[in-house]
């Protein structure tokens, strides 16, 4: 089965290079959100609300949960492990998820800003996402783009799943911006969101801060957030309910360097995050404790194009699990 | 609260793919004599066209008057109904006539100032090396008699420095994405 997989991507490839010529031509325009959609912060993607105002955005995303490792189940000798039934080697697997799942969505995004009182602003977004889950963009991405270009090893696949995925979303963010001194100001956001889609359904509280580094135009920010959630997977059709649990935590800390305050207003601004999260995916067998990943996402955007381009990745480099996500926004 | 701008901006047209305005940019930096307790946050202001001729530039701003007052340029003698308007707001003596009105100072949720200025794609080209100013305004737009004082305080001055650009770059950033997402093993 696994043979037969890899043996029908070079059909793929020309649908692939199509689409990606699509994208990257803007032909699909425009391509943007603001808010992550579901699954995305599950793989590291941002998650810091916008609070600069008023934005409506599109986007694309590709994000890829993977089943299996190119890696092999070896014993103590170092010796892989070969199946009792067909005699093939083994692949290390995440969990109990048997399916590799390609989740590509085009959303659409738009940010309210509300001013209730001299210090505390409203900030409300809407999303609305819809697109397939299918393997085969996110296996051109992983094989033929990335490993396929550093001479890697193919990322295997066991099964795969196409899907028709629709979902919704909001969310409401109270901030206060405090200016500590000349040089230094901070934003505090705090509030709930809700995101329902056909493959996964998270509702979430978060906290976080902002701090900005203005000593006579902007040299950076750091920041932090901290967000509580509830997941499920409301129609078992992708197979996520096998390995899903029921709640995680996560943060993320980011830097952004604003390049264009530096040099030309045309470089892209810089970001760069990293996030920690307990959960929601758990581990096979009994108990279900939520894995721990660790995963790095960088964000180029441009204030004056109006456009963004941001991909997250495992902190170790491994292919399992929530293995990699990309996204490119346009926004107004 | 005092601002001179110099110099003005070079339209440039950054179209990836289709659908996409022409997009300008104008960059701001301190003039060396600047001894202000105000301060400029984004070293670019965003331009974006308003449907005609003309464009509006916005430039972000903070000051550090201890009672925070927003950022404005405006007349004494305007009402506060008026300060929104744009056509009296043209007669305000803190901008010279070749640049425009200021139709906008609002207060963002970072405590930052944002100032909107409404002029001509011809004139922005042209602020090369031109200076105004901007003064304090306080809200609720009721207390102008703060105005003079609040503009001692927060006398600042900005510069205007062409940009230049091309497509190229953001396709450049594009290319630069990829080639360090293809030189990672995912």
């Amino acid at each position: 089965m696994l043979r037969r997989a890899l043996e029908q991507i070079p059909h793929y490839r020309p649908a692939c290079l199509v689409l990606i010529s699509v994208f990257a031509n803007g032909v699909v325009a425009p391509l943007c959100a603001q808010h992550p959609f579901t699954p995305g912060v599950a793989f590291g993607a941002f998650v810091f609300p916008y609070v600069d105002g008023n934005r409506s955005a599109w986007a694309v995303q590709f994000d890829l949960f993977t089943e299996l490792s190119k890696d092999l189940v070896l014993d103590l000798n170092g010796v892989p492990l070969l199946d009792p039934v067909t005699g093939e080697a083994q692949f290390q697997r995440y969990n109990n998820i048997d399916r590799t799942i390609g989740f590509n969505q085009v959303g659409y995004s738009r940010v309210w800003e509300n001013q209730i009182t001299a210090k505390w602003w409203l900030h409300h977004v809407f999303w609305g996402a819809g697109g397939v889950v299918w393997d085969t963009p996110a296996e051109f991405l992983q094989n033929e783009a990335a490993h396929g270009l550093r001479l890697l090893t193919h990322v295997p696949r066991d099964s795969v799943v196409d899907h028709v995925v629709l979902g919704v979303g909001t969310e409401h963010m109270l901030s206060r911006g405090l200016v500590l001194n000349p040089w230094l100001d901070v934003i505090f956001v705090g509030g709930v969101g809700v995101g329902l889609s056909t493959s996964y359904v998270d509702g979430y509280g978060q906290l976080g801060g902002e701090l900005s580094i203005t000593p006579n135009r902007l040299w950076g920010r750091l920041g932090i957030l901290h967000r509580w959630g509830l997941v499920g997977d409301p129609l078992p059709w992708e197979g996520l309910n096998l390995g899903l649990g029921n709640s995680y935590k996560m943060w993320q800390a980011w830097v952004l360097l604003p390049l264009d305050s530096f040099f030309s207003a045309w470089f892209p601004r810089l970001r760069v995050a990293y996030t920690d999260s307990r959960g929601p995916f758990v581990e096979a067998g009994g108990g279900s404790p939520h894995i721990r990943e660790r995963l790095w996402s960088v964000r180029f955007e441009s204030p004056v194009g109006q456009w963004a381009v941001e991909m997250w990745n495992d902190f170790a480099f491994k292919d399992l699990g929530p293995t990699f996500g990309l996204r490119i926004q346009w926004y107004n | 609260m005092g601002a001179v701008v110099r110099n003005g901006t070079l339209p440039l047209l950054l179209l990836i793919g289709s659908g996409c305005a022409p997009v300008y940019s104008v960059r701001l930096e301190l003039a060396p004599d600047v001894t202000s307790e105000g301060r400029l946050i984004e070293g670019t202001a965003h331009v974006s066209p308003l449907g005609d001729d003309s464009v509006a530039v916005m430039i972000t701003v903070s000051s550090s008057a201890p009672d925070g007052k927003i950022v404005g340029c405006f007349p004494r003698d305007i009402r506060p109904s008026e300060v929104r308007d744009s056509v009296l707001a043209a007669t305000s003596a803190d901008l010279p006539d070749s640049i425009g009105p200021l139709i906008e100072a609002r207060r963002t949720p970072r405590g930052w100032d944002v100032l909107t200025i409404r002029t001509t794609r011809e004139t922005l080209a042209d602020l090369d090396g031109e200076e105004f100013e901007v003064t304090s305004l306080n809200p609720p737009y009721s207390d102008f008699s703060t105005c003079r004082d609040l503009a001692r305080l927060d006398t600042q001055r900005y510069r205007f420095t062409s940009q230049s650009g091309s497509p190229g770059g953001g396709v450049a950033a594009l290319v630069l994405l990829l080639a360090v997402g293809a030189g990672i093993p995912w």
